[in-house]
């Protein structure tokens, strides 16, 4: 299984598991970022973090170190 | 007849605000940034004959309270604080609105659903059946326009109803009592909810969004564009403001030749005339015309940027290098408020959850120049003869350098006195809309220039008394201000000033746009204020041995001294101590008499 980051500019994945902890983790599943959602990379900042992702109608920035929690399947 | 009081809640960028004014046309501030209302803002409007009080709870994403603003938009409907809370979502992003209207549907079934920004959505090719939503929700739902002012008939209506008593038939969204699982039926409810009511799907990807961001978020030229397009707002307000200031200035110098004359034909004594005229009134009249030009042409600017959505690309192109000095991203979002006024962005510091970050965030917000400190940059840049273009060029570079400073005072900050490691970033991107120039206009000149300007009036008259009298008492031959300059003068050569300019920065705190009128009275032995434009400034400036590098050294310092009385108070009232705010004046102080000795020193050398 991949985790976000390493999803590249273009590429999707389903969410199948998010190992965040605390906060963060309340606050990605707040945004629907659960198991199952499609997510599709869109674009890195110039310094490669952080990356903007694409789910369920918005874009959401996030960093490098959270999404290398979030653990993917491409698609 | 009792008040009915109804809270208005929805996401960051759903249009909350401005149906807010819409309703009850108090106008307040709405953005494009997420996070904005960040205090509870009220208005009242009647409807058939009945009053309501509307409050504006902050724009959050959840009830979950992670943040400041969630736990007091969750308490006040979780109190039953309003007899009806009407949810706004987002026409164009409904299944991401959505979470917020089930959130306070497991909580209240006094709710209205209001789905705004249907012309928007409509210009996207988005087909939504609101009936459909209605019965899913089983509350309530009007779909409006807010910017266009329409259904806000119906919303009214919808409102009316609720408060008169009518109760939804079906039951309340459930709740589960893990807040995880809660999050995992929300997010599923919508994604159904919306999938059924959806007639006709957005263009899921947003092609005009991604074009622009393709080229605004550019690998190797997005920084570059970000400069480009700073140094643009720079120039235009340079090469705009300076006519109209002179314009300004002879109105106000005419009306005080009246003024005087009404004032000698009542009789009135001269030294009260003196005071008040030469004092309070020149003062005034100074500052509103140094001021408003460049204001009335800044703020709409940048409210245009705001408008468009392109602020917050600016927190994610500029996230990196403050994650690595321990801050929050969101920070350099505040910083932006502060180019307009730095008790805006200590204020706007709220939209940071971390309260180290936040710390760090209001503490440093004084290091970028606010509004008042620009016209003053603008001309010690100007007059040392650079065209607008260049000026503009030197003027970024400042900006450049205040924001280095910035990260590097929060590098310190984090590695000192607010320890940590820079904690998580979740920051949405609006799509860019289409900016809606004639009520930025009307917003930005209202509120923004308006307020800023009350507040720089409200300090300049006493300032102008004060300033006036030190400048008319006088002790064996020599104003106080020139016994306090020349008191001055040996500390303020040790980096690179002198007494004149030192004691301009003192007795400009309450405003720093008073600096340098203050400076042209300590230089001429003058009574008071002096009639000129920058160019009778400049061969004052001139005429009393100014140098390029006292220049240079003045430009530093003006970057980097203690914020104005205003910002402090406003520090003060933010963190809640004294400790800080104590640290709010010292730090960008020392900043700028480290800086200024050390290119003193250099200049020395050279």
């Amino acid at each position: 299984m991949l985790t976000l980051r390493e999803l590249a500019e273009g590429e999707a994945g389903i969410v199948r598991r998010i190992a965040l902890q605390g906060a963060i983790r309340r606050r990605v599943l707040d945004l629907g970022l659960i198991e199952g959602t499609k997510v599709v990379c869109l674009r890195k900042a110039p310094s490669g973090d952080p990356v903007i992702y694409f789910f369920r109608g918005t874009m959401i920035a996030l960093r490098r170190a959270d999404c290398g929690s979030i653990f993917v399947e491409g698609e | 007849m009792s008040v009915r009081t109804v809270a208005l809640c929805g996401n960051p960028n759903v249009g909350k605000s401005t149906l807010f004014n819409a309703l009850t046309g108090q106008n307040q501030h709405t953005g494009n940034w997420p996070g904005k209302t960040v205090e509870l803002a009220q208005g009242s409007y009647e409807y058939k004959g009945k009053a309501y009080e509307l409050v504006d709870l902050p724009g959050t994403y959840s009830l979950a309270s992670s943040s400041k603003e969630e736990e007091v938009a969750a308490q006040f409907i979780e109190l039953g604080e309003a007899v009806c809370t009407v949810v706004v979502c987002d026409a164009t992003c409904l299944e991401r609105t959505l979470h917020l209207a089930l959130q306070v549907l497991s909580l209240t079934q006094r709710v209205v659903v209001c789905v705004n920004l249907m012309n928007e959505a409509r210009r996207e090719g988005i087909e939504l059946d609101i009936a459909a939503l209605q019965r899913e929700l089983g509350v309530l739902t009007v779909a409006t326009s807010a910017d266009a002012r329409e259904g806000i008939a119906a919303l009214c209506e919808a409102v009316r109803t609720v408060c008169d008593g009518f109760a939804p038939p079906r039951k309340r969204e459930e709740s589960l009592p893990d807040a995880e699982q809660n999050a995992r039926r929300i997010a599923l409810r919508a994604e159904q909810i919306a999938g059924a009511v959806t007639v006709n799907g957005a263009d899921a990807k947003r092609k005009f969004t991604q074009k622009l961001d393709a080229v605004l978020l550019h690998r190797r030229f997005g920084y570059l564009v970000m400069l480009l397009l700073l140094m643009a707002v720079f120039w235009l307000t340079i090469a705009g403001a300076n006519y109209p200031s002179m314009g300004l200035q002879w109105c106000f110098d005419r009306l005080g030749d009246l003024l005087w004359r009404g004032a000698r034909a009542l009789g009135l004594p001269t030294i009260l005339c003196r005071a008040l005229l030469d004092g309070v009134y020149a003062t005034v009249g100074r500052v509103v015309s140094v001021m408003l030009p460049p204001m009335a042409i800044f703020f709409p600017l940048f409210t245009v940027l705001e408008d468009f959505g392109y602020l917050p690309r600016v927190a994610f192109l500029l996230d990196h290098p403050y994650q690595r000095a321990g801050a929050c991203g969101k920070q350099s979002l505040t910083a932006c408020m502060g180019f307009g006024c730095n008790c805006v962005g200590v204020i706007g510091c709220r939209i940071i959850d971390s309260p180290r970050e936040r710390f760090i965030a209001i503490l440093t917000n004084a290091f970028v120049p606010c509004n008042g400190r620009f016209p003053g940059l603008i001309f010690l840049i100007t007059m040392s003869g650079f065209s607008s273009f260049l000026g503009a060029g030197m003027l970024t570079a400042c900006v450049v350098l205040a924001v280095l400073m910035t990260l590097l005072a929060s590098k310190l900050l984090s590695k000192t006195l607010l320890k940590g490691e820079s904690s998580s970033f979740i920051l949405e991107l609006p799509p860019y809309r289409r900016p809606r120039i004639g009520q930025i206009l009307l917003r930005s000149l209202r509120e923004r220039t308006g307020i800023v300007l009350l507040r720089a009036l409200v300090w300049a008259a006493p300032a102008g008394l004060i300033i006036w009298l030190l400048a008319n008492i006088e002790l064996s031959g020599m104003n106080l201000l020139q016994h306090a300059a020349q008191i001055l003068n040996s500390p303020a050569m040790l980096i690179g000033l002198n007494g004149a300019v030192l004691l301009a920065f003192i007795l400009g705190s309450p405003a720093n746009e008073l600096v340098l009128p203050i400076l042209m009275i300590i230089l001429t032995h003058s009574s008071g204020f002096i009639a000129g434009d920058s160019a009778a400034m400049r061969e004052i400036l001139l005429q009393n041995g100014w140098t390029w590098q006292l220049s240079l050294c003045t430009i530093v310092f003006f970057l980097f001294h203690w914020p104005c009385t205003t910002t402090l108070m406003t520090i003060k009232k933010e963190t809640r101590s004294r400790k800080w705010t104590a640290w709010g004046f010292l730090l960008p102080t020392a900043f700028g008499i480290v800086l200024c000795a050390l290119l003193a020193g250099l200049l020395r050398l050279l």
